[in-house]
């Protein structure tokens, strides 16, 4: 009896502190390795599922003054872009071929200068509707613009429905815009 | 050389008072309010600067827009609204001290606060438990009981060394 009772007496500190250590190692590792592959977007967009921002500018190629009301009734593309801008040159020829199999794609013509962006579409093919005119980038930040270019589906009834930030090409065009157009059952 | 030292100075100074001189306030505290919400908000495009240290376009647009709502006498919740709407909380570099980021700012404090106060009951517990067990008969036996283990040690050693 005497040689048993010093034992137990260490060992049960000894289990009480290595419990809630080998808990928390446990939670803690779960948390890391959890963080590790969860890929989230870098930006959360908070246009996503509402409605595209009232908004209205003059158009790229003309005086006429248009307003965001104006793309309804349809699937839009709106698509922010800029001669100035690299990757814009690089999703430009998918635009192309998505405008000549009937998309409508709306343009925002983003921190430009009218001489630049009117040269872009005369030598590359013009895939937009119209283009509103934003040198100053006001209807940029209305939208929540990080950079060019960025393309936003809008429903028929003018909410957007998916933001995309980046390049478009036709794996996310194939893959995620043409599934959220396709009518719900 | 003195003499070149006083001009590159002077221009120096020039160009200073140039860059101050850009930006137009009507009072001190609309410059406060601006200088204070650019380095509080973050640039959209390079998620680790704030606009003020931004040389992206977005940061310069966003900079022009906080310049002319300053201007207009918006105050910077005003501003800073405005901007969650369209960027959400991302946008503030500087995380408010409000709703869910309450657990970041305080759980660490009151799990401190757990643990400390779980340690000084459970030590006091402990406390209580060493002062209370043994009645002055109890102790005699024990210490009686302790002497004859002692003798038993002495004898036996005895037995062995002998």
């Amino acid at each position: 009896m005497t040689d048993l009772e010093p034992n137990t007496k260490q060992a049960k500190p000894l289990v009480g502190f290595a419990v809630p250590v080998i808990i928390l190692f446990v939670l803690l590792a779960g948390f890391f390795i959890n963080a590790l592959f969860d890929d989230k977007p870098e930006l959360p967009s908070m246009r996503q599922n509402k409605p595209l921002p009232d908004f209205s500018a003059r158009k790229l190629l003309s005086q006429e003054v248009i307003h965001s009301k104006d793309i309804r009734g349809q699937y839009w593309l709106l698509n922010v872009w800029g001669s100035w801008c690299p990757t814009c040159y690089l999703e430009h020829p998918y635009l192309m071929e998505l405008a000549a199999d009937g998309v409508m794609i709306v343009g925002v013509n983003y921190k430009d200068n009218q001489e630049d962006a009117i040269k872009f579409l005369n030598q590359r093919g013009n895939p937009y509707q119209f283009s509103f005119f934003d040198p100053k980038g006001h209807i940029a930040i209305d939208l929540g613009i990080s950079a060019a270019p960025e393309t936003f589906l809008i429903s028929p009834s003018g909410e957007v429905v998916f933001h995309r930030i980046g390049a478009m090409d036709k794996n996310i065009y194939e893959n995620i815009f043409l599934p959220l157009m396709e009518p719900k059952s | 050389m003195r003499w070149i030292l006083l001009n590159v100075l002077l221009l120096v100074s020039i160009a200073l008072g140039a860059a101050e001189s850009i930006l137009k306030f009507d009072n001190e505290k609309q410059q406060q309010t601006y200088q204070q919400l650019i380095t509080e908000l973050r640039c959209p495009k390079c998620l680790n600067q704030s606009i003020a240290d931004s040389n992206a376009g977005i940061s310069e647009d966003l900079r022009n827009l906080v310049y002319e709502k300053v201007k207009q006498g918006q105050s910077a919740a005003e501003i800073k609204t405005f901007l969650r709407e369209r960027y959400g909380d991302f946008i503030l570099y500087k995380p408010e001290v409000a709703g869910s980021n309450l657990i970041l700012w305080f759980g660490p404090l009151v799990l401190l606060l757990i643990t400390v106060a779980v340690l000084w009951i459970r030590f006091r517990a402990r406390l209580q438990l060493v002062e209370s067990t043994l009645t002055d008969q109890e102790q005699q036996k024990l210490q009686q009981l302790l002497k004859k283990d002692a003798d038993i040690e002495v004898e036996k050693s005895n037995s062995r060394s002998e």
